[in-house]
């Protein structure tokens, strides 16, 4: 596609995502719980967009039609409906004890959040440290992305590192000038852009390619194989079920989904979003994995990592050139959608987890500025990190695991305590550490599962071991 | 919630667990709506997973009074 043809909904876009934030951004009051939580107050239609615009990234339209070209089915079976039932599930098991103890508490970060709660500085640091050697390289991975696929789209027009540029900029334009509540709305706009073009990419591809039932027999006739799910690996009883703990789990680990059900208004919003979230799984995966399925048998031979451009390839060839264009502003959509979320909790945590105590006016101007320095670094290391950062993304997603115990049971469980907290955290990413190097045995689970083992098994000795603690906040 | 909700949420949470968990499944070949049976019988669990939601916010789920 010609940088000319872009040009047009390019600006739109850009303008209606600034506009948005400056808009919201003015009408906010300048307090620190306004900035970084939207004044806790997202109802349930803001809230579900915030999280599932965050949830959903660019790998679900690159990276999930890429694997069900090379796997099949199967990748629809263990990743959308383990995430449908789990990831609801921490909403209510984390989430709604977390947002009713962070008002209480007055906490507008995870990790303020269970050092207030368990009386310990210590365990809010680590928690902190953890939170940004798994955030930044994925957000690395994020604008690598962007930039490669405004590369493509453009034809070469637009280089890497100003698709990356351009991108981290844009995002960190309407973050700053409205806080939570500018990227909660962005993200209705996103969301809705993401899953309107997903829809109509689907319905659009299966027409063009005579139908969905004539598309899906000709991969039968060609690939069979591919409409079935596989007993191998991943597909496996013992891949299956650690994977399952993984994929449903990392997401409540995830600081910027933490966050952003802090700021819900009440329970009621987030039961509503509870309900909602499979229909929007089943209406988002679907499509993606079988036009990766279809593409197998239109586009064959595609060898490891080059399956990922299956999503764009199958719309060009079967889209009209204005909805293929579509693809390119979903990309953009869903990769700004989470590097929004994640400037922003990582600027909150730095100011309220690093710097001390200060007034309110300092803490919104801190939160911009370091919103600025949070951005630059994650381009300045898209600019410089090799394809390794996307060996370390992807052992972010465990490492998110790893912190699940102790966030559980820092908000659920009167009798944890700040030595098990540590421990937990501590022990549990060292497993996964020795795990994926291969120094432990993993009888066929993933160094994942052994990890959050690990995890809840030192939370829960090491808290009976000891008294029980005073405790900050009402119990749930 | 009633001892009975309480049951019914673990019996029903449980049910989705071992079926999603289909150890005993086989080849599926059929294509329904343009669907293969895989996917098809996936988001059949799915829309499950969904009512089990609806009904464990609705009856399991304890909240606090709106603020006011």
């Amino acid at each position: 596609m010609s940088w000319g043809a872009l040009l047009v909904p390019l600006g739109i876009y850009v303008a209606l995502v600034v506009g948005l934030g400056w808009w919201v951004g003015r009408r906010a009051a300048r307090t620190p719980e306004e900035y970084f939580l939207a004044g806790r107050g997202l109802g349930p239609l803001v809230l579900f967009m915030a999280l599932f615009g965050t949830n959903a990234t660019a790998f679900v339209l690159v990276g999930i039609p890429g694997r069900a070209y090379h796997d099949g089915v199967g990748v629809f079976s263990v990743n959308a409906p383990i995430i449908a039932l789990g990831v609801p599930l921490t909403f209510w098991a984390i989430g709604a004890p977390a947002r009713r103890l962070a008002a209480e508490l007055g906490a507008l970060t995870p990790a303020e959040l269970l050092a207030r709660r368990l009386g310990s500085p210590a365990v809010g640091r680590v928690l902190f440290a953890l939170y940004v050697l798994y955030t930044v390289p994925y957000m690395v991975t994020a604008v690598k992305g962007a930039a490669v696929t405004l590369t493509a789209a453009t034809e070469g027009a637009i280089p890497g590192w100003a698709g990356g540029l351009f991108v981290t900029a844009v995002a960190l334009l309407y973050t700053t000038l409205g806080g939570m509540r500018a990227t909660a709305w962005t993200n209705v706009l996103q969301g809705t852009l993401f899953m309107a073009f997903v829809l109509a990419a689907y319905f659009g591809i299966a027409d063009s390619l005579g139908g969905a039932r004539a598309a899906t027999e000709a991969v039968r006739a060609k690939a069979p194989l591919l409409l079935e799910m596989g007993t191998e690996g991943l597909y496996s009883a013992s891949g299956m079920a650690s994977w399952s703990i993984a994929i449903a789990l990392c997401v409540s680990g995830f600081p910027h989904m933490l966050v952003r059900l802090m700021a819900g208004r009440d329970d009621a919003a987030l039961a509503q979003v509870t309900r909602l979230y499979p229909i929007a799984l089943v209406l988002l995966w679907v499509p993606v994995v079988m036009i990766g399925v279809w593409g197998a048998a239109e586009f064959p031979g595609l060898e490891g990592r080059a399956s990922d451009r299956i999503f764009s390839l199958m719309s060009s060839a079967h889209l009209p050139a204005w909805l293929a264009g579509g693809a390119f502003l979903a990309v953009l959509a869903a990769v700004m959608s989470t590097l929004d979320a994640q400037i922003l909790t990582l600027s909150s945590m730095l100011v309220r987890d690093v710097l001390p105590p200060g007034p309110q006016d300092r803490d919104v101007t801190a939160g911009r500025w370091f919103g600025v320095a949070v951005a630059a670094a994650v381009y300045a290391l898209s600019v410089l990190w090799g394809s390794s950062v996307f060996k370390i993304a992807s052992l972010a997603f465990a490492g998110y695991v790893t912190l699940v115990p102790t966030l559980f049971f820092g908000v659920r469980w009167a009798r944890f305590t700040a030595p098990a907290a540590l421990a937990s955290l501590l022990g549990g990413n060292l497993v996964l550490l020795f795990g994926t190097q291969g120094w432990l045995p993993t009888f066929g689970f993933l160094p994942v599962f052994w990890a959050f083992v690990a995890g809840v098994v030192l939370a829960v000795g090491v808290s009976l071991a000891r008294p029980a603690p005073a405790r900050a906040g009402a119990e749930p | 919630m009633t001892p009975l909700d309480r049951a019914l949420a673990w019996l029903f949470g449980l049910a989705l667990l071992v079926t999603h968990h289909d150890f005993w499944r086989g080849a599926r070949p059929e294509i329904w709506f343009g669907l293969p049976e895989e996917i098809l019988r996936r988001v059949v669990w799915m829309l499950a997973c969904a009512a089990y939601l609806v009904f464990f916010t609705t009856r399991v789920w304890r909240r606090e009074a709106p603020p006011k």
